[in-house]
């Protein structure tokens, strides 16, 4: 058990490096993230926080519980070994949430969280099933349709954020809704496809990335226009900055486009990270760093595309 | 037409491709044969442009415009459905996908995932998207592996109706006897070289030659009793 933990680290230490970042840095830089992720949650959403905070801390674990994976755990180690390994990767996994539930003073919420995640360890998710879940975006596959799929339990969550916003004349919390939609959408753009889903298209980089953006700006409209709508509605007052926010969302969202070919074929780097956060933190930024990473992508797109 | 010269290839210190040349005519079917490893998949990346290389490969137009690429392994996204990744081949080329309930000639289930399909499920649902693309050129890499039988026969036949259609059709095959069937001339690659091009009416010659290289020798290392 201990050599498979082993080889976990050894593992985990080789997709930061393949991210482009030493471990030692990677470390410090996931622990400040976290804080940082964590206590903008609880300014920001007040007593919604909680609830948010345990469903990102639950949804973290889908992916160890996938059926395939623990197939091959069981046909690995002995049943009792196999669950010490789960509780034990759970347990690493939901600390950090833990802690910081504790720091918050929310016991009851990191009792009630920690026995959750214990019992989902005994149970597993089989994400392919035969059972195809229904998307309103094929015609333009794949972005949309695969991660709608995929993501399709966030949904309710970030609407009935909305709703809740409304409901408790909390204004910073319809505004994490419609933030935390445009973080979804660009998660779908997140991971870089096999050079064929490219190399398929008859087009010059340039329109390819215009059509990218296209397909994603009407279908990031359908997605995001009943937030805004009803935020609009119930804080009149706050309209302009429901527009601003608006906006600079579509922005982002483009920008997390054209950065996702800056470097195709290989993953986002760190140093595109880092521009891309450079102009969510000092938003002027983004009139240079979208041209940039524009023109990379145009040159990056070019060795697939031949124009 | 294409035209392939001097079309060299290393990955490393590896020659894969050495000094390539080939004319490829349209209304032609060509076979390339050779063991795993010869270069057969690397020289279709190349003539595709989906690897770098050495050399030229002329065409009156930008080939990957009107190539269809069926892989010898095809990847698929993990939530994608069988009409989606058609949808996403034709929409990548601007065809429109009219009444795919009758084009669906394997009798795919469509609104399944792709990735659930069985091996010859996705070669077929892959050939079917680049049938559907409307292309000019196809590159066939190992089209009959792990295709049923009746699949196989279906498949053969639309080699046949593409050359009579004028297309320009490459393919690589493990099975002799479907390049036979189906080929005007088969290209014998050896460790990154074209050693030999033989016409249809040599094809036995051929499969003789190659049991007789490849397959005899090795089987009497294994000293079977």
């Amino acid at each position: 058990m201990k050599a498979y933990f082993q080889l976990q680290l050894k593992m985990l230490h080789r997709h930061f490096r393949d991210f482009g970042v030493v471990p030692i840095l990677a470390y410090p830089l996931l622990i400040i993230s976290f804080l940082g992720f964590s206590t903008f949650l609880y300014t920001k959403l007040l007593e919604s926080a909680v609830f948010v905070y345990c469903f990102i801390a639950i949804t973290t674990l889908f992916k160890l519980g996938e059926k395939k994976r623990n197939d091959f755990l069981k046909s690995c180690f002995a049943q009792k070994k196999y669950f010490k390994i789960r509780l034990l990767e759970n347990t690493f996994l939901v600390l950090p949430f833990i802690l910081f539930l504790t720091y918050q003073k929310d016991f009851l919420c990191a009792v009630t969280l920690y026995v959750i995640i214990l019992l989902l360890s005994f149970i597993t998710f089989n994400p392919i099933t035969s059972f195809t879940i229904p998307t309103p975006f094929s015609k333009k596959p794949f972005e949309f349709s695969m991660g709608f799929r995929n993501t399709f339990f966030i949904y309710p969550l970030i609407y009935w954020l909305t709703y809740k916003a409304i409901e408790v004349n909390n204004f910073n919390l319809g505004v994490f809704s419609l933030v935390l939609l445009f973080v979804v959408l660009i998660s779908y753009y997140s991971k870089t496809e096999k050079s064929y889903y490219v190399w398929i298209y008859n087009k010059s980089p340039k329109e390819f990335l215009e059509r990218k953006m296209k397909t994603a700006f009407i279908y990031a409209i359908f997605l995001s226009l009943p937030i805004s709508i009803m935020l609009s509605i119930f804080f009149q007052k706050h309209i302009s900055i429901i527009i601003v926010f608006q906006l600079a969302c579509f922005i982002y969202f483009m920008q997390a486009i054209v950065a996702k070919y800056a470097a195709y074929p290989e993953q986002v780097p760190i140093p595109t990270w880092i521009l891309i956060g450079l102009s969510i933190g000092f938003p002027p930024c983004i009139l240079f760093t979208f041209p940039y990473l524009y023109s990379k992508s145009i040159e990056k797109l070019n060795t697939t595309l031949h124009d | 037409m294409i035209n392939i010269k001097n079309l060299s290839k290393k990955f490393g210190k590896n020659q894969v491709l050495n000094n390539i040349n080939l004319v490829l005519e349209k209304g032609k079917v060509y076979g390339i044969v050779g063991e795993n490893g010869s270069g057969k998949t690397t020289l279709f990346r190349c003539i595709a442009g989906m690897e770098k290389y050495k050399g030229e490969v002329e065409a009156i137009k930008n080939v990957k415009d009107y190539l269809g690429f069926l892989e010898t392994e095809s990847y698929f996204f993990p939530k994608i459905t069988g009409r989606e990744y058609i949808q996403l081949l034709c929409n990548a080329r601007e065809k429109e996908l009219v009444n795919l309930e009758s084009k669906n000639i394997f009798n795919l289930p469509l609104d399944k995932y792709a990735i659930t399909y069985s091996t010859g499920m996705k070669k077929k649902l892959a050939l079917t998207a680049i049938l559907l693309q409307g292309n000019d050129v196809f590159i066939l890499d190992e089209p009959f592996n792990g295709v049923d039988i009746q699949s196989n026969i279906v498949i053969t036949e639309l080699i046949h109706k593409l050359k009579e259609l004028g297309k320009l059709v490459l393919i690589s095959s493990h099975i002799f006897s479907t390049l036979a069937d189906t080929c005007d001339e088969i290209h014998l690659l050896e460790k990154g070289v074209f050693v030999k091009k033989v016409y249809k009416e040599d094809f036995s010659k051929l499969e003789e030659e190659m049991k007789l290289r490849t397959v005899t020798n090795k089987i009497d290392k294994l000293d079977l009793v």
